[in-house]
């Protein structure tokens, strides 16, 4: 059994978080509920430090937590669409998690891939990600419709996907 | 722009935006293509990783984490040390000889330092066979411990009870006994409570609290709960018991009860109607209404109020209280009431509300109170959303939101959130459901010295959670005065929803 000290805690919160809230996120929760769930996750890994068998990587062990506890987030929601989000949960998690990487590398290789960015979709995504602004306003600001909008982003989030998934290739090897 | 692609950007952005019927088609696009379905999820994975480059969010997430597991850690201790009293108490129980056995004497109760004998006004009787009645346990929640010949075992797996059986509850335990005859006996928290091994329906109630509901009882054997000061013999009603060191205090929602002290030589009996709480002790009986709030030092704002004897009475405030009511303090905002509420370095709130029946469809919040700052800005909110209420509530490591507790369809709840610099606590129905040591004290967090107070009683268009009471205090109530008063009912449901006789008690868990 691994003997995880306190202060050891807080290493693998510090060095997993950011992975995790992703993978959370990945599931179909959203907003600040990715936050709170990562955090129940992280209070169940204090309440099993002890338990977390040898041969299972502590990563992988938050994760099957992480995709428990949402199941459980949409099981305890309001009737309504909870089915249908419970669902998708099981969808979600049965396509492949984009990485499995340490959090470093992640927030590096990302960094990287938005400065080689184009300026306008640069722009864009400071729009929606800096300034928190949704795509109607965003819309209005660059005359533009907020469907325009959607699509556009969809599209850059799907070469910082690729452009990541590069990065960290080119860093393995 | 495909159809897929502009679900996934109306998803990212609110997923709740989306409607059922577009949420289906979102999963059967999945089903049909996983490829879809990886790319959606590498949408929400980048859509996070981007989020959290935020300024807002760095740093915040480990300081959070670090509060959670000090809550937790504050949570546990307190947990453990409760069960362990508790335990012990039942222990001590057990090894402690029985107080008295079936067919005693009237002269003997009354010999005893402080009794109380209940009588159910009907003539009501009961078939005597002198078995030991069949009992079972149901609905355990939280922790329940069962200690059986000195064993302590855990009652989540126990069916059938046995005479001489000690239940003990933890601090957020419940379960209740139901007997063959449909007699129901609900043990609240912290609560220790044994089966007596004198073969009719004999309970002691060592300490704590239970909700009881007695069928009809055969003549000659009525159903007798014992707390180490009094003795209470029930035909068949529906009552409330709690039993403290020097006092008992018996609620009854059923029925008419007699009640007589024998503390003192030649105490009076009084009859103790429905919809009444009395006190034995030495000191005699008293009986009240049952009404709230139960304290009134502090009090800032109270909704509604009514006349007579500083008691807020449900029964007699009409329907809930007219809106006008509040305009001598408050003010109206749109469809909320508002008042003033000064900065102070604790808080107390008692919200009296019934949640949107089973039928209502609420997940987006409904706010029921609110502090507000001087642009209008929600500082704490208390709401209804996905069947639960929610409290949030600036901290020291920034705004938090807290799932306080289940908002139970159509029932009239309770709830006594009370704040001060070492934490804070809420209470729903006579039972803690949340308990944080978060450094929560939001007056003094309150950003401006003045803040509004604005509530939303339900009669605002398209509403369907009611709130019904609302009492503010600048002060951080005991926890027991809390537990105490977040027992507190309306007496009678509201008018506008057709007169009943059925005490909203009886929604209470």
């Amino acid at each position: 059994m691994q003997r995880l000290a306190a202060n050891h805690f807080e290493a693998i919160v510090r060095d997993t978080h950011v992975h995790l809230r992703a993978y959370i996120a990945g599931l179909g929760v959203t907003g600040h509920d990715v936050d709170d769930l990562a955090q129940d996750v992280y209070i169940e890994l204090y309440r099993n430090l002890n338990r977390i068998p040898d041969d299972v990587p502590v990563e992988r062990w938050l994760k099957g937590i992480a995709r428990n506890l949402s199941m459980n987030f949409f099981r305890r929601r309001a009737r309504r669409g909870r089915l249908h989000r419970q669902a998708l949960v099981r969808l979600l998690a049965s396509s492949d998690d984009p990485w499995t990487t340490a959090d470093g590398d992640l927030q590096a290789a990302l960094e990287g891939c938005l400065e080689r960015l184009p300026a306008e979709s640069r722009r864009l995504v400071d729009l929606r990600y800096e300034r928190e602004l949704p795509s109607a306003d965003i819309a209005r600001k660059l005359n533009c419709s907020a469907e325009a909008v959607r699509v556009s982003l969809f599209r850059i989030r799907a070469r910082l996907k690729q452009c990541i998934t590069r990065h960290l290739a080119e860093l393995q090897s | 722009m495909t159809d897929f692609q502009q679900l996934c950007g109306r998803f990212l952005e609110d997923s709740d935006s989306l409607s059922e019927d577009e949420v289906a088609a979102l999963i059967a696009a999945l089903e049909q293509a996983p490829s879809l379905a990886e790319q959606l999820r590498t949408q929400l994975t980048i859509d996070e990783l981007l989020r959290q480059r935020r300024p807002s969010e760095r740093g915040d997430f480990l300081a959070q984490v670090r509060q959670r597991i000090d809550d937790y850690q504050h949570g546990e201790e307190e947990l453990e040390r409760r069960t362990v009293e508790l335990r012990q108490l039942a222990m001590r129980q057990l090894g402690a000889p029985s107080h008295r056995t079936r067919g005693v004497s009237a002269a003997l109760v009354l010999a005893t330092s402080a009794a109380l004998l209940l009588a159910v006004a009907a003539g009501l009787y009961w078939l005597a066979d002198g078995n030991s009645p069949s009992a079972r346990l149901a609905n355990v929640a939280g922790i329940v411990s069962l200690v059986r010949d000195g064993r302590t075992l855990s009652a989540e797996r126990l069916g059938e009870l046995a005479p001489g059986d000690t239940l003990v509850s933890g601090p957020v335990g419940s379960a209740e006994i139901v007997f063959d005859d449909g007699t129901t006996v609900r043990l609240a928290a912290d609560t220790v409570l044994s089966l007596q091994k004198s073969g009719g329906k004999h309970i002691q109630l060592s300490q704590g609290e239970l909700l009881a509901d007695v069928s009809r009882q055969a003549r000659g054997q009525p159903m007798i709960f014992r707390t180490s000061t009094a003795e209470a013999t029930v035909l068949g009603t529906r009552l409330r018991l709690q039993a403290a060191p020097l006092a008992t205090a018996l609620e009854v929602m059923e029925g008419a009860v007699e009640m007589r002290s024998l503390a003192a030589d030649g105490a009076e009996s009084r009859v103790i109607t429905e919809g009444q709480i009395a006190y034995a002790s030495q000191g005699g009986v008293v009986a009240h209404s049952a009404a709230w709030p139960l304290e009134r030092q502090g009090l800032l704002f109270l909704w509604p109020e009514a006349g007579g004897e500083g008691l807020v009475r449900f029964a007699e405030s009409g329907a809930m209280a007219p809106l006008e009511r509040l305009s001598r303090r408050g003010r109206r905002t749109g469809g909320a009431l508002a008042a003033p509420l000064k900065k102070s370095a604790a808080l107390s709130l008692e919200v009296i509300y019934r949640a949107a029946d089973a039928d209502s469809d609420i997940s987006a919040p409904e706010p029921l109170v609110q502090f507000l700052d001087e642009r209008e800005r929600a500082v704490c909110e208390l709401s209804q959303s996905g069947g639960w209420l929610w409290w949030r509530s600036p901290t020291p490591v920034g705004v938090r939101e807290y799932q306080l507790a289940p908002a139970l369809p159509g029932v009239t709840s309770h709830l006594a959130i009370t704040a001060d610099a070492d934490g804070w606590q809420a209470f729903q129905n006579g039972q803690r459901v949340f308990q944080s040591a978060d450094r929560l004290s939001p007056p003094a967090l309150w950003p401006v010295e003045t803040i509004e107070l604005a509530i939303h009683p339900g009669a605002e268009k398209g509403r369907r959670a009611a709130l019904l009471g609302v009492a503010v205090y600048d002060r951080a109530l005991s926890a027991d005065l809390a537990l105490a008063s977040s027992r507190r009912m309306p007496l009678e449901p509201s008018p506008a929803e057709g007169s009943s006789n059925t005490p909203a008690m009886s929604g209470a868990p």
